[in-house]
């Protein structure tokens, strides 16, 4: 694990793609970085709820 | 401090999902403070959006996108003063990549950039401000990605 420092308190990228057809899709926060580690982990649970949401429409 | 899990290499979607990190590298720490000094800086704007398709963990030890697209050409994106938590905290940018080839094409990374790119110019090019790596977005020919980046500077007393 590395651990960076001099970082911004937060940095997040959220994304949105739009297809050939028109489209949209709201991929959410895609990556993100805070200096409370219970944010952090907050955020990937809530990332792979998603996923298991998108399985399971899917 | 904020913490990045080292992650040489990915071998699931679940992977990606989850150890998806981001970072201001330390050559964008010289950014922040070239934009900081003079009256006039002459350190350029780090608001130039790249993609690429390596799959590194990010750390900050990092000057370039592990494996940037130079198909296309980088964004230019808008930046702008967000606010967070308190007045203008947040510097913001917005961009789209469009993608000008056949696909699909799985893009992973992303990271500012304080010089533009032309399409078909190798890499790297410029000062690398912060990059991402993230689960993979799949796109085709012209299927575009807003992307849009935000960090929030905070100070503490220590």
């Amino acid at each position: 694990m590395i651990q960076g420092t001099g970082q911004p308190e937060m940095v997040s990228v959220s994304g949105v793609v739009t297809r050939a057809d028109g489209t949209t899709e709201d991929l959410g926060v895609i990556a993100f970085a805070h200096k409370n580690p219970v944010k952090v982990l907050a955020w990937r649970l809530g990332r792979v709820l998603r996923w298991l949401r998108t399985q399971r429409q899917g | 401090m904020v913490m990045v899990l080292a992650q040489p290499r990915r071998t699931s979607p679940m992977e990606g999902l989850i150890l998806a990190a981001t970072a201001v590298v330390e050559t964008g720490r010289a950014i922040v403070t070239g934009r900081l000094r003079l009256a006039t800086p002459t350190q350029a704007e780090p608001l130039h959006i790249g993609v690429g398709t390596g799959i590194t963990a990010t750390a900050t030890t990092q000057t370039a996108l592990v494996t940037e697209r130079v198909v296309e050409a980088r964004t230019a994106g808008t930046s702008s003063q967000q606010t967070t938590t308190t007045t203008s905290d947040t510097y913001r940018v917005v961009g789209t990549f469009t993608m000008s080839q056949a696909g699909p094409v799985a893009i992973t990374e992303a990271a500012l950039f304080d010089t533009t790119r032309g399409a078909g110019v190798a890499a790297p090019v410029g000062t690398m401000f912060l990059r991402s790596d993230f689960a993979a977005v799949n796109l085709s020919l012209n299927d575009s990605l807003t992307l849009t980046i935000n960090a929030q500077l905070t100070s503490s007393a220590a």
